[in-house]
């Protein structure tokens, strides 16, 4: 009950701030966007009504804290990924580094030796293959970064 | 008369030895673009159409036509292996085949994603071929407040996507919609809700949108499996599979026909997909069954009607493109600019100036929609093999590697990339407060149909002394409105029907 009250408010709030920003717009802009935000207003509202009364709470399964803890490094990696790429390494660099780094962490105590180089194998051909293909063949201007 | 006589010239023309090769590869290489995920079959099309300015009209239109036709069936591979939907018009795909999958029957639904697919765009092209001239004229009437009622009859949908909890559907659809308010209005042209941010300037892509909200959950579910060897336990394929599963398929041909009739109507709808198509038809599936309750749980009648609809848009879309020069989706305004780059003009006239160029098409088409079914055989049955062998840890940096190409490549910029991040980690907390993906990424489809159908009916209206009365006087807007009505109170009007009651016991 309590997490559906917080995303309905939550919506509330976004919509709230949507119908706001409507004034500074002109008429066709601006109806539907008031229309849509005040309907989502509504069932919002009743949403929160409707699951206070039956008091009941929604029972998601819980994420383990090192399921979380790994689900937020694997996020971060994977924005960090994107900047770096685009920034520093390039595409085929950057794309290697990052999945070997992700299937290190993904893999843990269990990923053997053998096993990791076969694996920067595969990201390293899969890799070079994307990039051929889309930036030699298809002439689609992949991110450089610094080096290439 | 004179078609069939173009119709029986055509045959000789795509056997010669350049066509043939042609369409195979355009088949090829649309299931390759169709099953990675947000490389959409829009794409595929836009970047292989260079490489058809050395050819003759014929060859570039049957190349174009077969790419096109096998990426829509190829999204079905990743959307059944990956719950990841290859182009848009795979969403529905995952809802059935993703369970499927899990519970090791993924061959089996690739097998059924294909005779689906073959039916479906059997259908739509044979559709095309016969009533082309008559459907265009139709389409033609529908006005913006017939698209904006389609927009609200396609939100019907929510009800059946949504499981379990309707109400959050709606917020869920909503919320995609607002999403979709975010950029310049496609009427009023004020730049909306980008909090200053000139990336948004261009609004939330749908292909990010898209990737992002089904892919990136399943890779943090992947994350989560991290202990697991592999992502599913592969169950054994009995010999003589790929024909049971055929006349099994084929055995439905209510359900078959139900898809491609609908996706074949959608389709010739200028401004409508194979992305509302499959929905729509998913849930019209779910209304006719007598077990709606098993829909998601991974059965086949999902799979067929998502997969027979979509496929059958393809024949839908060429009807506008070909009789009117009308293109309904941007795969079709790519196709026209093909048309128009070979020096043909697309309208009526078409049909008799040169019909020789327009009877190869189709039959082209037709034929690589069956050799869409070995191809598709060979391919889906190597990604099936590796995905359930493929370790999880190597699995989630090449899915995330996808993801970022998919989404990177639709407008060659980097902030797509961090949109479909962003988009996915949203909506997997959202998933997991019970706001399923398909309905939101429903309203983000539907958002500007509807936005534009409403506003540009509103200009229209002021012709009138009521202007909002236009969206209520014209004979296709009641059927609509009828529908809409009708298809909201289904789940009531399906609690009184006596039948069900018996069923149900």
């Amino acid at each position: 009950m309590i997490s559906n009250t917080i995303v309905n408010t939550i919506f509330i709030l976004l919509a709230s701030v949507f119908l706001y920003q409507t004034k500074d717009l002109n008429y066709l802009s601006a109806i539907f966007p008031q229309i849509i935000s005040v309907v989502v207003i509504s069932l919002c509202t009743i949403s929160i009504v409707t699951s206070a009364r039956k008091k009941e709470e929604q029972s998601a399964v819980k994420i383990k804290r090192e399921d979380l803890l790994y689900i937020i490094i694997i996020i971060v990696l994977s924005f960090l990924w994107v900047y770096l790429m685009d920034w520093v390494f390039g595409f085929a660099v950057g794309s290697i580094i990052f999945m070997t780094i992700i299937s290190l962490i993904v893999g843990g105590k269990n990923l053997k030796f053998k096993q990791l180089v076969g694996n920067i194998i595969t990201f390293s051909i899969i890799t070079i293959a994307f990039w051929y293909l889309l930036a030699k063949l298809l002439i689609v201007p992949l991110p450089r970064g610094l080096l290439f | 008369m004179a078609s069939l006589q173009y119709l029986l010239k055509a045959i000789p023309q795509i056997l010669s030895a350049k066509i043939f090769f042609l369409m195979i590869g355009g088949v090829g290489v649309g299931l390759v673009i169709g099953a990675l995920p947000g490389m959409s079959a829009t794409m595929g099309v836009a970047l292989f159409l260079p490489l058809t300015y050395w050819m003759t009209p014929a060859e570039s239109l049957v190349f174009l036509g077969s790419l096109y036709m096998a990426a829509i069936f190829g999204g079905s591979f990743s959307a059944i292996l990956l719950r990841t939907p290859g182009t848009p018009s795979n969403i529905g795909t995952t809802f059935d085949g993703y369970p499927m999958a899990k519970q090791g029957k993924g061959w089996e639904a690739i097998l059924i994603a294909t005779y689906s697919s073959l039916y479906g765009g059997l259908f739509g092209m044979i559709c095309f071929l016969i009533f082309a001239p008559m459907l265009a004229r139709i389409a033609l009437r529908f006005g913006p407040p017939e698209y904006f009622w389609l927009g609200i009859f396609g939100l019907t949908v929510i009800s059946s996507l949504s499981r379990g909890n309707t109400l959050k559907g709606f917020i869920g659809g909503f919320i995609g919609m607002m999403i979709s308010f975010v950029g310049v209005a496609p009427i009023g042209g004020n730049v909306r809700f980008t909090f200053g941010s000139a990336h948004l300037i261009s609004g939330f892509g749908l292909i990010p949108a898209l990737v992002g909200l089904f892919c990136i959950p399943e890779v943090i579910n992947m994350i989560v499996q991290r202990g697991q060897k592999q992502l599913f336990l592969e169950a054994k394929v009995e010999k003589g599979t790929m024909l049971r599963t055929f006349v099994e398929v084929m055995k439905r041909q209510i359900d078959l026909l139900r898809a491609s009739v609908i996706g074949f109507i959608i389709g010739v709808l200028p401004g409508a997909g194979g992305n509302i198509a499959n929905l729509v038809s998913y849930s019209e599936a779910m209304r006719a069954s007598k077990h709606p309750e098993k829909f998601g749980t991974g059965i086949p009648e999902g799979v067929i009607a998502t997969e027979a609809s979509n496929n059958a848009t393809v024949g839908g879309g060429f009807v506008p493109l070909m009789t009117l020069g009308v293109p309904g989706t941007p795969v079709d305004a790519i196709l026209y600019g093909a048309l128009l780059i070979q020096g043909l003009r697309p309208g009526a006239e078409l049909f008799t100036t040169r019909a020789d160029v327009v009877y190869t098409f189709i039959v082209g088409v037709i034929a690589a929609t069956l050799v869409m079914v070995p191809l598709g055989l060979l391919f889906g049955r190597g990604m099936t093999k590796i995905v359930y062998k493929i370790p999880i840890h190597v699995l989630v940096p090449v899915i995330l590697l996808l993801t970022m190409i998919g989404s990177y490549c639709v407008q060659n910029n980097i902030s797509d990339v961090y949109t479909m991040l962003i988009l996915g980690v949203l909506g997997y907390v959202l998933r997991r407060f019970g706001f399923e993906a398909g309905p939101i990424t429903l309203g983000l489809i539907l958002g500007p149909i509807a936005e534009t159908g409403f506003t540009q009916a509103l200009l229209m209206g002021r012709r009138l002394d009521y202007p909002w009365a236009i969206f209520f006087i014209r004979p296709i807007s009641w059927v609509l409105i009828a529908l809409s009505v009708l298809f909201l109170l289904w789940p009531l009007i399906r609690r009184q029907s006596p039948s069900v009651g018996v069923d149900r016991k």
